[in-house]
């Protein structure tokens, strides 16, 4: 089956058990004049669709609201009933309930009783800027707030003090280290030299010359090659 | 848009009197209930006629919709058109009814049966064909061949109208089990059909 059929094939789904327009109007489909297969698929669906449509719609007999309406008068008037019942029940038990409620005694009030409620409230009631200071709790108060401030500013003092001692450390350490260094590189041209001393002590006696040459400090002449590692041959 | 009184769109109320009238029924109004009668017993008997047959107690079944409508009324809520909530009550009571009547006949003793039956329901025109009887006989037979829920479902999108959406709020289902419903009773009525078919395809 080709996409254009499948295409068809599922709009005719859609138009079959629709309104018949629907499925007339599938005959002006384009593919449906060049398919045959989907041309007879379609006129099977409008046959059926005729086929339905011969069936004559059934016919209410006459009367038949009239009779149902007086079957069910009983019923309707049964439900009213109920529920007109159900309201004056409603209405009833509310009655009942309000007088039951009504039948339970009022307590009986102790005498006096305002008077013991405004006297145990007093206390509570007295307005709080009339209330005397006490001077014992303020120089407590103030007390706490001085050490607190004092607390503080040993703390910050404190803090100021290890860093400038930790800035001190810090210059020391630097200083000895310049002077580790310094001896470090004193050291290292002094191996220097010992190393070359054990170099030069190697090379044939014939580049003596030239050593001493280098030894008096005026370096190498100018063009010379420098000296090659005296060889084994040469050391026998 | 603007709702009624009822909290329902003005709109469905103007469509669907079917809705207004129960919305009043609820409120006690009992006229509005004969209304209700007189426009859809009709309605209900024919979807009754055509979902079982010529049954003798068709009318007693419309009876127990409406009863059921009265015993409904204070659950009613307007979510639908009102026909497809009382289409709902009626598919319920026939496949109740369908269920009492069982076991069916065959297809061909359906046939014969259809045809006495139907003797007097609305024949067709005078003067009509034995062929045309015969056919008429064998597309109600078919029809009634086919499983409860398909039958339901074909009647009310080809004689009712209902789209696929409503059909599926009366059958308690998904709109694409109604259209695979629809499809599947197509297919089994042109089998059982073909005869016929071929005739009118040629």
């Amino acid at each position: 089956m080709s996409t254009e059929c499948k295409r068809f094939r599922a709009a005719l789904e859609d138009a079959a058990g629709g309104p018949p327009e629907r499925l007339a109007a599938l005959a002006d489909d384009a593919h449906v004049r060049a398919c045959d297969a989907c041309r007879r698929e379609l006129a099977r669906e409008r046959g059926l669709e005729r086929l339905l449509d011969a069936v004559p719609a059934p016919e209410a007999p006459a009367g038949l609201s009239r009779r149902v309406l007086a079957a069910l008068a009983s019923e309707r008037s049964a439900a009213a009933a109920r529920e007109h019942d159900h309201e004056h029940d409603a209405a009833e038990g509310e009655r009942e309930l309000d007088e039951l409620l009504a039948r339970v005694p009022a307590p009986v009030v102790p005498a006096g009783l305002a008077a013991r409620v405004l006297a145990g409230l007093a206390p509570v009631r007295a307005p709080r800027a009339t209330r005397p200071v006490s001077l014992r709790r303020l120089v407590l108060v103030a007390a706490v707030v001085l050490v607190a401030l004092g607390l503080w500013a040993w703390t910050k003092q404190r803090a100021r003090r290890e860093e400038a001692q930790l800035v001190d450390q810090s210059d020391a350490a630097l200083e000895s280290d310049e002077e580790l260094l310094a001896y470090t590189v004193e050291r290292w041209e002094l191996l220097h030299d010992e190393d070359l001393d054990v170099w030069l002590a190697s090379l044939d006696p014939v580049d003596e010359l030239l050593i001493d040459e280098y030894a008096d400090g005026d370096g190498w002449i100018d063009g010379a090659v420098a000296p090659a590692p005296r060889s084994e041959e040469g050391q026998r | 848009m603007p709702a009624s009184e009822d909290g329902l769109p003005l709109e469905a109320r103007t469509i669907d009197p079917g809705v207004a009238w129960m919305l009043r029924y609820q409120r006690g109004d009992e006229r509005a209930f004969d209304q209700l009668v007189e426009s859809y017993s009709p309605r209900v008997f024919a979807l009754v006629t055509r979902f079982l047959g010529p049954a003798e107690n068709r009318e007693d079944l419309v009876q127990e919709v409406f009863l059921r409508v009265i015993r409904a009324r204070a659950e009613y809520r307007p979510e639908a058109r009102f026909s497809t909530w009382l289409y709902r009550i009626v598919f319920n009571l026939c496949v109740n009814e369908n269920e009492r009547r069982k076991p069916g006949p065959s297809m061909d003793a359906a046939r014969e049966e259809t045809r006495e039956s139907w003797e007097d329901e609305r024949a067709p025109a005078p003067g009509a064909a034995l062929e045309r009887e015969d056919l008429v006989a064998s597309v109600r037979a078919a029809v009634a061949a086919l499983p409860d829920r398909q039958r339901m479902a074909l009647v009310l999108a080809k004689y009712d109208g209902l789209a696929y959406d409503e059909v599926a709020r009366v059958l308690g289902t998904s709109e694409k089990a109604v259209k695979s419903m629809i499809h599947r009773a197509r297919e089994s009525l042109r089998a059982l059909l073909s005869g016929f078919l071929e005739e009118e395809v040629a």
